[in-house]
């Protein structure tokens, strides 16, 4: 089946290791491409590819509004911290999110508030910042033993409740070191409907 | 830690505000049990319910589950059979070394569900223990790979919002009668809830170890 690869791959061809960069079209088993595509790594031929409309833009944090080679062009990005868009993703300019996921992102808030990826499967709040920011985090979080997740790749949809939490999240990064425990108490707070995606949806 | 007596809900009267739930079907899901329950009493002096599929002469049963030889269908249909306004589920073949209490709080604090992420996040591994159309149906509702829940541990509330979670989730099941985390995941991305994710030491470590699997005949 032939894919468009989105993210580089190191395919065997004629028994030799090749790699093969994005936007190369290859030819893998169906099984392979079926993982690719929905995991963002490749799309398929009958696929609108990276299709955004007006209501998606992303807000970027820092300066940096550049986004990443099959993105660059085709969605709105502005600094800030607000909600501007009706389904804004909140970007830390510093990390490379899967490009084929970012539509899949962006659809999730038809029916979820928030979404974001999880930071690790492992690391618990109560390996987080320091013991100040943990002993403020517990009063709030009641047990620190609970997942984080990756501030730094955040959908939101503008609602009530997506604005209550963003308000809140700005607020709660004045109030620790580690931005992790801040957005976790912004949302044990708000508890907007929020979808936890795999940490792979930021490449590390 | 002194030893709590165990309190089957039968045995109480309005006292139905939080509890504990087991389904349990087949000798070897008892035994099972039998042992969670050994563990638990060291921990929570909550009310317990069982449910099973014939009348247990040990235990005081007062879930009788109408769905004979289904274990899989009870568990999602336990909004229903649950007589708690919150609720803590447990797999016959967990043992409890610590407190339940916190998944019993982030329900008093407002959310719905309470759950842990499933060991095998592996793209490779996605979902790999359910049938391959359940799997293919799962990947196809959602678009993508999704984060995998392990369903063998949850607490949740009855509110209208988990109503209708449940609801779609006995739908879901019923599609292909196999496992209930594909339908789980299916009905949760139809009809969303709020969320509150635990680290694996609720299920499957040092809290709420998970022997996967010693349940099944």
């Amino acid at each position: 089946m032939w894919v468009q690869l989105l993210s580089q791959q190191l395919i065997e061809v004629r028994g030799k290791a090749t790699t093969f960069h994005p936007g190369d079209w290859v030819e893998v088993s169906k099984q392979t491409a079926d993982r690719w595509v929905l995991s963002g790594q490749a799309q398929t031929a009958n696929r609108n590819g990276l299709t955004f409309d007006d209501k998606m833009g992303i807000v970027a944090r820092g300066k940096t509004t550049s986004l990443p080679g099959a993105l660059a062009g085709k969605i709105k990005v502005v600094n800030g911290q607000s909600v501007h868009f009706e389904k804004t993703l909140f970007w830390d300019g510093q990390i490379n999110p899967q490009p084929g996921l970012l539509a899949v992102g962006f659809n999730l808030l038809e029916k979820w508030q928030v979404a974001a990826p999880l930071w690790s499967y492992t690391e618990l709040a109560s390996q987080a910042g320091n013991e100040n920011d943990r002993n403020k985090a517990q009063t709030i979080l009641r047990d620190l033993r609970v997942l984080l997740y990756d501030h730094r790749l955040v959908f939101v949809r503008r609602c009530a409740d997506g604005l209550a939490f963003v308000e809140q999240w700005q607020k709660e990064r004045g109030n620790y070191h580690d931005e992790r425990l801040a957005f976790l108490v912004a949302l044990y707070q708000c508890k907007p409907i929020i979808c936890a995606l795999p940490v792979t949806w930021v490449k590390k | 830690m002194q030893a709590n007596h165990l309190r089957f809900a039968c045995d109480l009267g309005e006292e139905m505000r939080q509890g504990i739930v087991y389904v349990a079907y087949g000798d070897r899901a008892r035994q099972e049990l039998g042992y969670s329950l050994e563990s638990l009493q060291r921990w929570s002096s909550l009310p317990v319910k069982v449910i099973d599929e014939c009348p247990y002469p040990v235990f005081h049963l007062i879930g009788q589950s109408p769905y004979i030889g289904q274990s899989r269908i009870t568990k999602t249909k336990l909004i229903e059979m649950s007589p708690f306004d919150d609720t803590l589920y447990l797999d016959v073949d967990t043992r409890i070394n610590g407190s339940v209490e916190i998944g019993f709080e982030a329900l008093n604090d407002g959310f719905d569900l309470v759950i842990t992420a499933s060991q095998n996040q592996e793209e490779s591994d996605y979902l790999w223990h359910i049938g391959s159309q359940d799997r293919e149906a799962t990947l196809n509702d959602l678009g993508f790979i999704a984060l995998q829940l392990q369903a063998g541990v949850f607490w949740f509330r009855k509110n209208d919002a988990t109503r209708r979670l449940f609801e779609q989730w006995s739908i879901e099941w019923a599609k292909f009668n196999d496992q209930d985390q594909g339908a789980l995941l299916r009905a949760l991305y139809r009809c969303p809830v709020k969320v509150w994710l635990l680290g694996r030491v609720f299920n499957g470590g040092s809290v709420i170890e998970h022997r996967f699997g010693m349940a099944r005949g």
